[in-house]
């Protein structure tokens, strides 16, 4: 059940309000998020965090400006949309090529994403609770390495939507969420080292209601993820002086999709409305249907990178049915053997390409504008088994997961350090590496691929771009992924 | 609807609860925005958001909400819920009484004589920009300029009842000459009228124009002269740092250091929490505490955390008035000057390295401050005190407790830094580091 058709009437008005403006498009979205957060800091309850932020975003195309307005207080809309509409007119002489939407399917639908047990029953007891059997399994672990410092985090959230807009579509969603964080201080001989758990800052995560926790399975994997990371603090640098067989873990997998592949194929970046901000991009925007090619360096012939996104996956951080331009979304293939097969894009980019928008358009909160993100992005897996891809390496390196992360704004240079890694040694992996680097271009990577794992296994994340910054929740996520002779580092 | 008229609901719907410890704050908050890409405009957007946050403590228990729903009937639920997950909660003895006062607060130092935003002005500077950066060379700007206004009332179960008011002008925009090479440039103020939209510019353009045909740049260690918004990203993590909660949470270079030698003697940091002339200010936390200036690094020595009541009452030291009641942080960063103009650094490296601008900066292990970072926009090779070679697709490879110890100098001219990159308001200068490892991709 939404609990936001009440809002109705004020929605109707906002668009009715705007009319009288001759405004060429309007939609508007009401936008609840409910949010519990339960925090234990070195086994003591932080004090709880409870959000109940609802608002009204609005979309006015004005004499082909575009006008964002967000408010929460109701009795003040006809003013707001006044001003907006006020401002834009003096913005036309900076707007001179106008905005339009492309054309797309009228749609009147309610969707919600599976929901067994209702969030808002669980009590901040019971979240701490799970918490604090983790903590204690924590502090009671047992080897070279203990945790003197532990902050856990739980969150359980609901996001609700109602959107209408002039052209006569009306949508509700409800997406209930949880995730886990956990941030740790490891010591040993004397020694801190900073680490997180799931590794690379990301977490446990996924749409549904409280059942959502179980699928985390805590009873095994907190004890496997502190057994290794133990192992990988107490590991010794490795210097590889020639280029080395790499293999990737689906966590390192997964943040080069979105990074890499998810965040270039981005329309918007690649027109330039984000170079301010979260950057631009290799590709250009004549780039579908070629061979993936990185600007001004030489196409990729043959390869073995197949990038998709998909909002529809169950479960999934980023999951949605219908995007916050009312388009119903569906799974998008970003990168085929080589192939660039799409582009995210939103109902503005697909009219200058004049097609169908792939309904890319999300907003995380009410006074957010809805703009292009990812939702879940990962490789797709091939044929092999994990074994089978290491059998196949002589000498070089497993990457299972990083810490440290970074890329350049047009997403072609990016660097990865290993958390969890290991030698690999005639076909056998071998003992722990500390802190592997990986610092290549998009073209080495995607061009290195030669064998992807049958298994694909996805993380939680919280993708930043837009200003105001928006924190889109995401899955990134792969198979294990073999690459041929990749440059090594060590940090230093 | 008006913040009184709110605190007059929640002041009624508190006393049907019992409690220890309380305290609201509300907020108004109006922002305009223009975002511009190409040289056009492509979006202006406007928010106008009221919020309430609310803090209950009883029995060692506590919890904290926000709602943005301001119906009464929908307040006095939230009171009601937050009551119940208080009670819920566990006991964590470290419970602190909010401070009792009677404090004294500071006049406010910043200028909040605008009544409203000024759209036409905005719109005017955009263009300025704009033009600024195209007849400095460059052939496409993009960028935004955020005005916005806010006022907050903070009311405590102790009697304390405050308001303030703080503007914010943020410009920040990025200049593209025709072969990709950019420039970064930025304004920032709490006064429109001091906003240097045609500096921005120039800036902008000039590095995008002076940048064009990079080169690739040998990996290895180099001394770096920084200009003050890549200065102000390293500063905002010492910053972060010096949070007691950081400290706490395991995820502070600073645990351990207080009265230990962790940079060069050149280097002061102090947090204000009221600057003159800044462009961000409060005169009291979110717990009632006068805002101050602490100093967080003096001559190269850590003096101070920044605290809450909670977390100054385990180190059994005064509040520092950095309350968030969860996590205490900073206000803004106030950076010790030098005595070298920005020239004098340039001319004083025989061979190095100028970045202008950097962004993701990402840490492998926090706590020992190991980190990467990305320097983005112009970036040029110094050769006999001048500006050489413009090189790109470099990486800092570096840790922050040595980048601290081998500042050589810092300009005796600082600038107010804050942009998408870096968050917390820093009044910086450039900065010459020794040494620094850079790497790139392969």
């Amino acid at each position: 059940m939404n609990s936001l058709t009440k809002y109705e009437d004020i929605l109707i008005s906002v668009i009715k309000e705007a009319q009288k403006h001759n405004v060429e498009f309007v939609e508007a979205r009401f936008h609840s998020t409910w949010n519990l957060v339960a925090i234990l800091n070195n086994g003591k309850s932080e004090p709880s965090i409870s959000s109940e932020t609802q608002g009204i975003g609005i979309r006015i195309i004005y004499d082909g400006v575009m006008i964002f307005a967000s408010i929460n207080s109701y009795d003040s809309i006809p003013q707001l949309i006044e001003k907006s509409i006020s401002t834009a007119k003096s913005s036309k002489k900076l707007s001179k090529n106008p905005i339009k939407l492309s054309s797309e399917k009228l749609i009147n639908k309610t969707w919600a994403a599976e929901e067994k047990e209702n969030l808002k029953n669980v009590n901040i007891d019971e979240m701490i609770s799970e918490l604090n059997n983790i903590d204690e399994y924590v502090k009671s672990f047992s080897s070279d390495v203990s945790f003197p410092k532990r902050t856990l985090i739980l969150s359980n959230s609901i996001e609700e939507k109602f959107y209408i807009n002039s052209e006569g579509s009306r949508i509700l969603s409800r997406v209930p969420r949880v995730e886990f964080h956990s941030y740790l201080a490891a010591k040993t001989n004397g020694s801190l080292s900073a680490i997180s758990i799931p590794a690379g800052y990301a977490g446990l995560g996924g749409t549904g209601g409280w059942e959502t926790i179980k699928t985390f399975n805590f009873d095994s994997y907190i004890p496997e993820q502190l057994k290794n990371s133990s192992k990988s603090i107490t590991s010794k640098l490795v210097k590889f002086d020639n280029d080395v067989d790499v293999i990737v873990g689906p966590e390192i997998a997964g943040i080069v999709a979105h990074e890499s592949c998810g965040h270039p194929f981005e329309a918007d970046r690649i027109l330039g409305r984000e170079a301010a901000q979260a950057g631009e991009s290799y590709l250009d925007f004549d780039s579908v249907e070629k061979k993936f090619n990185f600007g001004t360096i030489e196409e990729i012939d043959k390869s073995e990178a197949f990038v998709s996104d998909d909002p529809t996956l169950s479960g999934s951080m980023g999951f949605y049915l219908f995007d916050d331009e009312g388009v119903e979304a569906h799974k998008r293939t970003l990168l085929q053997g080589g192939i660039v097969t799409d582009l995210l894009h939103n109902r503005e980019t697909s009219f200058q390409k004049d097609i169908q928008s792939n309904a890319s358009s999300r907003s995380v909160d009410y006074d957010r504008e809805p703009i292009i993100r990812m939702s879940n992005t990962f490789i797709e897996p091939g044929d092999y088994d994990f074994e089978e891809l290491v059998a196949d390496i002589k000498y070089g390196i497993y990457i299972k997961n990083f810490m440290e992360w970074n890329i350049n704004d047009t997403r072609e240079h990016q660097k990865y350090v290993g958390l969890e890694a290991y030698l690999i040694k005639n076909g056998i992996k071998d003992v722990n590496v500390k802190s592997p680097v990986l610092e290549l271009t998009a073209k080495k990577f995607w061009s290195s691929i030669d064998g992807r794992s049958k298994t694909l296994k996805f993380s939680s994340a919280t993708c930043g771009k837009g200003e105001p910054m928006q924190g889109a929740p995401v899955w990134t996520g792969g198979p294990h992924v073999r690459l041929r002779n990749l440059r090594v580092g060590s940090h230093s | 609807m008006t913040l009184d008229y709110l605190l007059s609901l929640l002041e009624n719907k508190i006393s049907s609860i019992t409690y220890d410890d309380f305290s609201f704050i509300i907020a108004k908050d109006v922002e305009d925005l223009i975002r511009f890409s190409n040289n056009e405009i492509t979006v202006f957007a406007t928010t106008e958001n009221i919020s309430i946050e609310i803090y209950i403590g009883k029995d060692k228990k506590r919890t904290i909400g926000e709602t943005t729903n301001l119906d009464e009937q929908s307040i006095s639920n939230f009171i009601n819920l937050l009551s119940k997950q208080c009670a819920d909660s566990p006991i964590n003895n470290d419970y602190t009484s909010l401070p009792p006062g009677p404090f004294n607060y500071d006049h406010k130092n910043m200028i909040n004589d605008e009544l409203s935003i000024d759209h036409e002005s905005m719109i005017d500077h955009v263009e300025v920009s704009i033009n600024s950066a195209l007849k400095a060379g460059a052939s496409r700007v993009s960028g935004s300029f955020t005005s916005s206004k806010s006022e907050i009332l903070l009311k405590t179960s102790n009697g304390t009842e405050l308001t303030d008011k703080y503007n914010t002008n943020l410009l920040n925009l990025r200049a593209f000459s025709t072969t990709n090479s950019s420039g970064h440039g930025l304004s920032c103020s709490s006064s429109i009228r001091d906003i240097d939209s045609e500096n921005a510019g120039i800036k902008a353009g000039e590095y995008a124009k002076l940048s064009i045909n990079p080169k690739n740049c040998d990996i290895g260690k180099y001394d770096i002269l920084f200009t003050p918004t890549v200065a102000a990203d390293i500063f905002q993590h010492v910053g972060y740092s010096a949070s007691a909660f950081s400290v706490d949470a395991g995820t502070s270079f600073l645990t351990n250091k207080i009265n230990e030698k962790i940079s060069s003697d050149k280097l002061s940091i102090t947090d204000v929490g009221n600057p003159i002339n800044g462009i961000y200010g409060r005169i009291f936390d979110n717990e009632g505490m006068p805002t101050k200036s602490t100093t967080i690094i003096k001559n190269g020595f850590m003096k101070s955390y920044l605290h809450n009541i909670t977390t100054s009452n385990k180190y059994n030291v005064e509040s520092t008035g950095n309350a968030g009641i969860i996590d205490p942080s900073c206000w803004n960063l106030d950076v010790s000057s030098g005595d070298m103009t920005f020239d004098e650094q340039l001319s004083s490296i025989k061979n190095g390295l100028l970045i202008t601008n950097n962004w993701y900066t990402r840490f492998q292990n926090q706590i020992l401050g190991l980190y990467s970072t990305i320097p983005r926009d112009a970036c040029f090779v110094i050769k006999n005190g001048e500006i050489s070679d413009s090189i790109h697709n470099i990486r800092i490879s570096d840790n922050l407790p040595r980048q601290l110890l081998n500042i050589e100098s810092l300009s005796k001219q600082r600038e107010w830094i804050k942009w998408w990159e870096v968050e917390i308001p820093t009044l910086s200068p450039s900065v010459i580091i020794n040494n620094v490892p850079i790497t790139r991709s392969m």
